[in-house]
This record gives structure tokens, sequence and C-alpha cells, in this order.
């Protein structure tokens, strides 16, 4: 599979906050459990409003790793909260599972140090 | 003012996102601001009045109230040039954008929050509100001016007469002069009664008493 971040935007948004992006990583993965469950109650609740929500935060969260299709598939899930349109959400819930996995990977990955010479 | 005079500006966050709260609150730190987080909309105006906050990024979906409901809150306390609210948002949320800045949002950034972008936004709001609380001083300083100079100006005359007349008065026991001298004393009464109802909240009105000073009009 292609790279789920866009590296080059990632690195150039963060630069000179190299630390940060590294802090950030890690409140994202201690995050993470907590939004996906928030996500799978609201699918298994069929909580449309929960579901918006929940999505929206993920969305939220993940934009910020410049992983748009990560991001594109939260918003899915968000919109289909708001519409009330929950005939595939399960099928969707999946294919935001799997994305998630891969991006939690590739964060794992990212050797992120703070660029020389920064304050 | 020398740099490291200036305080850090203080900004509340109100997002209920920890990913993103943390982002925020930890590049705006390092940039010099000083930072509170919130992560619920109940609670927020407190917050603002016990803190000393100068600018709330109020994030538009929270977990209690929705962003917008809290910025009504916080308008019906703060207008926009007192305490500067910028929403937070999706570039999704097209129809939030526009009814928070209707409602008296001054400004929105767009998640993922571009950091210059953010603080080139926070900074123009910051301005913003200096220049007119800067204004505002100098409204109240030239009414208090204003108001010395009527205040010199009324009460010069009448008081040069009653002292005056006093002297002649009581040097010659002059029963004329000392009415004379009563009746400038009763004017100068008169006067501070009257510049005591302008200081109660009476409107205000403004006459020119040289080519460059303004007066108090008293009537």
């Amino acid at each position: 599979m292609a790279s789920l971040i866009d590296m080059d935007r990632l690195m150039k948004e963060f630069a000179g906050d190299e630390e940060i992006l590294a802090e950030i990583c890690e409140a994202f993965r201690g995050e993470l459990p907590k939004m996906m469950l928030s996500i799978a109650n609201a699918v298994q609740a069929k909580d449309s409003k929960a579901l918006e929500f929940s999505a929206h935060t993920l969305k939220g969260a993940v934009a910020n790793f410049q992983a748009k299709i990560v991001k594109d598939a939260a918003h899915v899930m968000e919109k289909q909260g708001r519409e009330n349109a929950l005939s595939d959400v399960d099928e969707n819930y999946r294919k935001l599972k799997s994305l998630i996995d891969a991006l939690t990977i590739e964060l794992n990955s990212m050797n992120i140090k703070p660029a020389t010479g920064t304050p | 003012m020398i740099e490291a005079e200036k305080k850090p500006r203080k900004i509340l966050i109100v997002d209920d996102d920890a990913v993103n709260n943390k982002l925020l609150t930890s590049r705006l730190t390092k940039r010099g601001f000083d930072v509170t987080s919130h992560d619920i909309g109940t609670g927020v105006v407190d917050m603002i009045e016990l803190t000393g906050i100068e600018l709330v990024l109020l994030d538009v979906m929270l977990p209690d109230i929705s962003g917008v409901e809290v910025l009504k809150s916080i308008r019906a306390k703060y207008e926009k040039t007192v305490m500067p609210v910028i929403m937070v948002t999706s570039k999704d949320d097209p129809e939030d954008i526009a009814a928070a800045l209707q409602l008296g949002a001054n400004d929105y950034i767009a998640k993922p929050i571009h950091i210059d972008v953010a603080i080139a936004r926070i900074n123009t709001q910051l301005s913003v509100c200096d220049l007119y609380r800067d204004n505002m001083r100098r409204q109240q300083q030239d009414s208090m001016n204003a108001l010395i100079v009527a205040f010199n100006h009324e009460i010069n005359n009448p008081l040069a007469i009653a002292m005056g007349n006093l002297s002649l008065g009581m040097a010659k026991n002059d029963m004329v002069a000392l009415k004379k001298s009563e009746a400038a004393m009763n004017r100068i009464a008169e006067l501070i009664r009257k510049i005591n109802q302008i200081t109660k909240g009476k409107p205000v009105e403004l006459t020119e008493y040289t080519k460059d000073t303004m007066m108090v009009k008293i009537s």
C-alpha cells in the first residue's frame, strides 16, 4: 500500500516543531483506542449523532498527520451520522479500522527527531 | 516598550479532541502565548472571567453543547472588540462557519491548523482589540481633559469675584461686597452641582474652548 501520510507536507508543516510532532504522535497513539471505541459503539448502537461526533473527532486528529485518505474515510462516517444514513456503516467502519491500523504502523515507523539548530 | 516586558497573551483553547488540544497548546506555547485549554463548552464564560483570557479558539463541535452555543454565551457578555473568538472548524463545515460569523465570531481557522496562519489570525484579532482599547482610553482621557477645562473656565471667574469681594467686604465692612461674594459663591455651588450631574452619567456635550481644546458644555 502507498504511504497514507504525505510526509513532505507533514515535515513542512512541522518544520522547527519536530519535537511537538513526536509528542502528538504519542498523544494520538494514546487517544486512538478511545476514539475508535467511540466510533465502534456508535456503529453498533446505530447511534447517528454519536457516530457523527466520534468520527468528526477522529477526522480532526488524523488530519494533523496529513493522512488524507484516512481523514476522508472518517469524513464519510461523520457524514453518514449527520445524515442518519447508516445502511453500509459496518462496511465503512471496517475500511476505516483497516486504514487506521495502517496509519498506526506508519506513525510507529516514523523516525522523528528535532531538527538540528532548533531552539 | 522593550520585548522582555511584554506579557504573554492569554489564549483559551476549547476543543474536546485531546490530540488537537495538545498540538495547539504546545505550538502556541512555544511561540510565546500563555495557553489554557478546556475540553467542554460548559464553563467557558466563567473561565474567561476568572483567568483573564484575551482570545478564545473555539471548536465548532463539542461534546456537551455546540461551539456556536458557547459563542452565543460569550457574546451575551463580551463584544467582539473585547473578547475575540476564532472558531476552529473543519473545511467541510461551511454552514457552521457562516452561522458562527453571523453570531459574532471574529474569524475562523480550518483544521488541520496551519500554525503560521493561526498565529497571523490570532495576532490580527489581538491587535484590533488593543487598538480599540487604546482608542477608548484616549476618548476617556479627552473627556476628562474637557471636564477639567470646563471646571477651570466656569469656576475661575466667580471664584475671583468671590475672593475679591470677600477681601473688600471684610476690610471695609462693606455689606454690598459681601453680598456680591455670597452670590459668586452660590454661582460656584450651582456649577459644582451641574458638574456633579455630568459625572453621574448625564450625556456629555462638548463645546470648543480654544482652537485645539474642547470643554464640557455646562448649561
